[in-house]
């Protein structure tokens, strides 16, 4: 009962940051162009890139204007372009002659691969890192694991990723060049060959360092704070307060997961880049690099649409750690 | 993120990285020509690939840049030791007269070629004047012999030769003929020209021809063997003819010894009172090497130390003024929120939760192409500066913002109300004041963040890429890593280590910064 | 059973070179149904003092020297986890000072209990426990519904009255209260006060209770104890120290009470001066500098603990004509 009427807030919550990001991108993309006088039409389809004449184009761009609405006011178009957003009507991408929204579908798949297991891994491995340190706090244990994180913390992801692949894919020859020849959906084999470089990365560098610092000192504080105290008075066994501490601990981990989600959601651009997987990450750099906005765009809005649901998963499971969340 | 201990030894040691981050860069920037490696202005430094010159302890006597002659004055016929340099003196052969003077208001002008660092074209006053006279054909040769004691050359490596030269003839034909000859004696003839066609039909392919009054550039690369007369007498195969600049290349150079470059000039009277006065310039040969300055060079033969000081010196521009901005705005705004609260507090709560739960890279892709649609004609530099400002402010913004509210609810500040000032009078007098170190950290800890962030746009090449920066250092070797020898370490790893030396010695030394002024703030860095 | 301290000495390090003398040669004995009130400034070592009966110094405390035997046995030299399963809570238990915060905040506090409980008996199943716990909650007039609660549903003094339930989980020997009453408002604070009366002391058990409120001293201890830079300065009967202080400190901690039942205007005064640098090695007196009566020995030796009219006093005047003058 509890849970159901916290599910439902948290839903709507979310459903609010969806509304912002979908007002943040049609400011961007049909507001602004518009006060600086440009037709967004013309972006759902690049000129040139039809090879037909002016007349052929402006047709075109005519039954875009119309189709988006992009003669009729504002506030109409907002409502339009909500609209088309919720019911995934991303538009055409005139440059690879389909639907934008089926290239989303076909990258998906390979972005959700290089970012699920790497959360989990690293929710995992931060929590152990971090309530070991704090365990073990002023050694030089401690000293070496946090100034690792904080190390870790400031190496460039792109730099790391680019060294591992020469290493790795180039030099040992351990991993594929590029991807996307590897990959077969129904071989195991071939998804593990082509992701454990990957997913070694993204569990460690993307997000990780921020999260095993953020437990190192909360377990520390928790550790320092009256209940633990009190439960060593009351004679609890060391393992059971540990257990506890670390508990306690994890509430700012959870709560933070959506800032550190944002780590690995853009560390999928560079990893994708250099390892040559066709995910979101890599098809919103082509679009860019191409200057191909309605799949730029839409790669955008899904994958954070695709944040927004991990992260609502994440709202079911922390009343998990923190059972008080349903009572508020 | 929050660091409780940090002792004063990883201080010294983050000062001591700074500086060797940053002190080559300062020094570059002050000392080496503004040449843009990514220009061909730039390239050829040496080779391309060419090792660091101390990477030598581990590759062996690689060969380094051989120049012939290797100061500008001799080069460029500034100085009249030019004229021993090349073996030449007053002589009578066979009848013939040769004056040869050092020419010191005459010189090289107008010349139109492609320029880079292993290049030389002159412009201005300085040649050697050479007077033929009489009825007699001759050969002037111009030679100066080198050492070559070095590992023999790689595929990278190539050579050129070169020269000016401006001509007036009184009823005489000549030829100006370049060769190098290698110490086993075997001639590899480089360039032929003059002011008639030879009578060889296949050497005239090969011909550059001279007009009257005016300066003519020559220059003749091993990298373009097949534009060579040595590809007359060198038997190539049809499948040989693809790599005709590697084999030449390679039969040049094919032992250690004494090499020779010469040009010679082929002296062709037509009567007995024939005459040509001959000046030459820019003679020139380079030999590009395999080792090259401090960080060798990229694919393009260009250095990278240049390339790491040029980055370097915009990356710290761009981060220092984004820095600023963004602490200018996050200022103002967390002040406000933070000292105030009520609605500007909740809606900078609501943008800071916004923008940190966006992807920030994702977020600034799509703002990067957007207003460089938009804005055809900005400066790419600006935009990335304006949509890092935009996408960065709130969290900065957010911190102050904690740290004025923790200031407001301490007690001098109840004090100072009590005694009667203005919410404005306490903002300026206390409450600025005590969020200055905060802000000085703020902007050490932002500083690197931007570096970082336009960088991964450099890498991705979203970003500049007609300038050097250790972004788009690393985005190219990346790129080059696959076919470049030894995997191009020296080009890949000075950006790497540079950012992220910077990255940690600023963080401590923001940390260092915020611990000394007992902050009482916790951070969400 | 009994409690025995012998000259216990208690010491913290602050950096490697820099000790506090936080307890100093404190010897005293609590014999069964004994309740021992101990006040003092802050700092003056009564916190320190119960930590190391209970065993439960900070990381940067130890026990430099002395003995503390429980029943015979000496606990500070016990196996940990022998002290753990078996004195702890079972034997001696604590209502700390920061009552407010001893729940873990996303447990719920009858669970708290019932772990508590759990943790320290082998034979008794999850519902005995539960039944006990549910039982206790009754005596101390807790709703039933707070099993169920997490700590921060609970009011003030509920969660008080939830502390001492705790402290009373395994029927111990001997209760220490540490400032128990802090947190809390006046009423609340006499509620608090009645319940230990009750479940404490007229159960038998021996309790410390340490304070600032010399005026619950009076109403629930048989025995005070004022502590001054980590030194007994008297100990002895409340019904004699109160009426008739012979420490200089002692009587300048009473008339800094304001007594509003006698019904007379009484002189209110307090101690001038600050408690002395425990880092540095105090020859005299230690109250010497604040001391009304002060001489010249008390600059030069330290006065020892006596028997002076039925308590102890560490005075070189106590029994001494200047005493009455103060």
């Amino acid at each position: 009962m509890g849970f159901l009427s916290y599910a439902m807030r948290r839903a709507v919550e979310r459903f609010i940051l969806l509304l912002g990001l979908m007002i943040f991108l049609w400011f961007f993309v049909e507001a602004l162009p518009q006060l600086f006088g440009i037709n967004p039409a013309e972006w759902y389809i690049p000129f040139g890139m039809l090879g037909k004449s002016q007349e052929f184009y402006q047709s075109i761009i005519r039954s875009l204007t119309i189709e988006f609405g992009f003669n009729k006011p504002l506030y109409v178009q907002f409502i339009k372009y909500i609209y088309n957003l919720l019911t995934f009507n991303l538009g055409y991408d005139w440059m690879q002659h389909e639907p934008v929204v089926e290239e989303i579908m076909r990258a998906l798949p390979y972005t959700v691969v290089l970012t699920v297991p790497p959360l989990i891994f690293q929710t995992i491995l931060a929590i152990l890192l971090g309530s070991y340190s704090a365990l073990n706090r002023g050694k030089w244990i401690d000293h070496l694991i946090s100034n690792y994180l904080i190390i870790q913390y400031n190496i460039p992801g792109f730099f790391i990723a680019a060294i591992f692949w020469v290493l790795f894919a180039v030099a040992l020859k351990t991993a594929p060049l590029s991807a996307v020849a590897v990959i077969k959906w129904n071989n195991i084999g071939s998804i593990l060959s082509a992701y454990w470089l990957p997913w070694i990365i993204q569990t460690l560098i993307f997000g990780f360092p921020n999260r095993g610092i953020l437990m190192r000192n909360t377990m520390e504080d928790i550790l320092d704070s009256d209940f633990i105290k009190y439960e060593r008075l009351a004679g609890l066994r060391e393992q059971l307060i540990r257990n506890h501490a670390i508990r306690n601990s994890l509430i700012p981990i959870i709560t933070r997961t959506a800032i550190d989600l944002a780590f690995i959601l853009g560390g999928i651009y560079i990893l994708e880049y250099i390892f040559g997987i066709p995910g979101m990450g890599l098809l919103g750099v082509t679009a860019a690099l191409q200057l191909n906005i309605p799949l730029l765009v839409g790669s955008f809005y899904v994958l954070t649409l695709y944040a927004l649901v991990i992260l609502y998963i994440n709202d079911l499971i922390y009343p998990l750690i923190d059972p008080r969340i349903k009572l508020r | 993120m929050n660091v409780k201990f940090i002792r004063d030894p990883f201080l010294i040691v983050s000062i001591i990285l700074l500086a060797l981050i940053v002190l080559p860069v300062v020094v570059g920037a002050f000392t080496l020509p503004h040449i843009n490696p990514y220009s061909e202005a730039g390239y050829y430094a040496a080779a391309p690939y060419a090792v660091p010159s101390w990477a030598t302890i581990f590759y062996g006597n690689l060969p380094p840049d051989i120049k012939i002659p290797s100061s500008y004055d001799l080069i460029s016929a500034k100085s009249p030791e030019a004229i021993s340099y090349w073996n030449l003196r007053n002589e009578t052969i066979n009848g013939d007269t040769i004056t040869v003077v050092w020419n010191s208001t005459f010189g090289p002008t107008g010349e139109s070629f492609t320029k880079t660092l292993a290049t030389f074209g002159n412009t201005g006053p300085g040649s050697i004047e050479i007077i033929i006279q009489g009825s007699q054909p001759i050969n002037l040769t111009l030679y100066h012999t080198f050492t070559y004691n070095y590992k023999l050359p790689s595929t990278y490596n190539f050579f050129n030769l070169q020269a000016s030269i401006y001509y007036i003839s009184y009823g005489a034909n000549f030829n100006f003929n370049g060769y190098l000859i290698n110490p086993k004696n075997q001639t590899f003839w480089m360039f032929t020209s003059g002011n008639f066609p030879p009578t060889n039909p296949v050497l005239v392919t090969y011909f550059h021809y001279f007009g009257p009054k005016g300066w003519n550039y020559i220059l003749s690369s091993s990298s373009s063997a097949s534009f060579t007369p040595w590809i007359t007498t060198a038997n190539l195969t049809g499948t040989q003819l693809t790599s005709a600049s590697d084999i030449l290349l390679h039969r040049a150079f094919n032992t250690t010894g004494n090499y020779t470059v010469e040009y010679v000039i082929e002296y062709i009277p037509s009567s007995s009172n024939s005459k040509l006065i001959v000046y030459l310039s820019d003679l020139y040969f380079e030999f590009l090497g395999s080792r090259y300055g401090l960080l060798g060079t990229d694919e393009n033969g260009a250095s990278v130390f240049s390339e790491y000081v040029m980055g370097g010196e915009f990356d710290l521009i761009l981060a220092t003024i984004v820095g600023l901005a963004i602490l200018g705005i996050g200022a103002m705004l967390g002040l406000l929120a933070g000292y105030y609260g009520g609605g500007t507090d909740t809606a900078l709560v609501a943008v800071t939760d916004f923008v940190l739960l966006i992807p920030g890279l994702a977020m600034l892709i799509i703002l990067m192409t957007i207003f460089q649609q938009i804005f055809i004609s900005a400066n790419k530099a600006l935009l990335i500066s304006v949509v890092i400002v935009i996408l960065s402010w709130p969290p900065t913004a957010r911190i102050i913002r904690g740290q004025t509210m923790a200031i407001r609810s301490m007690p001098f500040i109840e004090a100072a109300r009590a005694l009667g000032m203005s919410n404005t009078q306490i903002l300026w007098k206390h409450v600025i004041r005590h969020v200055v170190p905060i802000l000085i950290a703020q902007l050490i800890f932002d500083i690197p963040a931007v570096i970082g962030i336009e960088s991964a746009l450099d890498f991705l090449g979203v970003g500049i890429l007609t300038t050097p920066t250790w972004g788009n250092m690393l985005g190219f070797s990346t790129h080059a890593v696959l076919y470049a020898p030894y995997y191009a370490w020296w080009w890949i790893l000075p950006p790497g280590f540079a950012l992220f030396f910077l990255g940690i010695s600023l963080f401590y030394l923001g940390e260092f910064i915020e611990r000394q002024y007992g902050l009482l703030t916790g951070g969400t860095h | 059973m009994s409690l025995n301290i012998e000259n216990l000495n208690v010491r913290y390090t602050l950096n490697k070179s820099i000790v506090v003398k936080a307890v100093n040669n404190v010897s005293f004995t609590l014999e069964k149904g004994d309740s021992l009130g101990i006040i003092g400034e802050t700092g003056s070592g009564k916190s320190t003092l119960a930590s190391a009966i209970l065993r439960a110094l900070p990381t940067n405390g130890y026990v430099e020297s002395g003995k503390i035997t429980f029943d015979g046995i000496d606990i500070l030299h016990m196996d940990p986890d022998k002290f753990r399963k078996e004195i702890r809570w079972k034997r001696i238990s604590i209502i700390p000072q920061y009552s407010m915060n001893s729940f873990n905040p996303i447990k719920k506090v009858g669970d708290q209990l019932v772990t508590i409980i759990m943790e320290h008996t082998d034979n008794m199943t999850v519902h005995d426990a539960f039944e006990h716990v549910m039982k206790l909650f009754e005596e101390l007039n807790l709703p039933p519904e707070t099993f169920k609660k997490y700590p921060d549903e609970l009011s003030g003094g509920q969660k008080q009255r939830a502390v001492i339930a705790s402290a009373l989980l395994l029927d111990p020997d001997m209760v220490i209260a540490d400032e128990p009453t802090t947190a809390l408002d006046v009423i609340n604070q006499a509620r608090v006060v009645a319940l230990i009366k009750n479940r404490i002391i007229d159960k038998g058990k021996s309790l410390i209770y340490i304070t600032h409120d010399i005026a619950v001293i009076a109403g629930i201890a048989k025995k005070v104890m004022t502590l001054y830079a980590g030194e007994i300065m008297e100990l002895g009967e409340v019904h004699k120290i109160f009426k008739d202080p012979l420490h200089p400190y002692t009587i300048g901690l009473l008339n800094s009470v304001p007594d509003i039942r006698l019904g007379k205007v009484k002189k209110l005064s307090y101690i001038p001066g600050d408690p002395p640098d425990l880092t540095q090695t105090i020859k005299g007196c230690p109250f010497y500098p604040r001391c009304p009566i002060a001489k010249d020995i008390c600059k030069e030796q330290k006065p020892q603990l006596r028997m002076v009219d039925g308590r102890f006093v560490a005075c070189h005047f106590a029994d001494k004509e200047v005493i009455k003058n103060v």
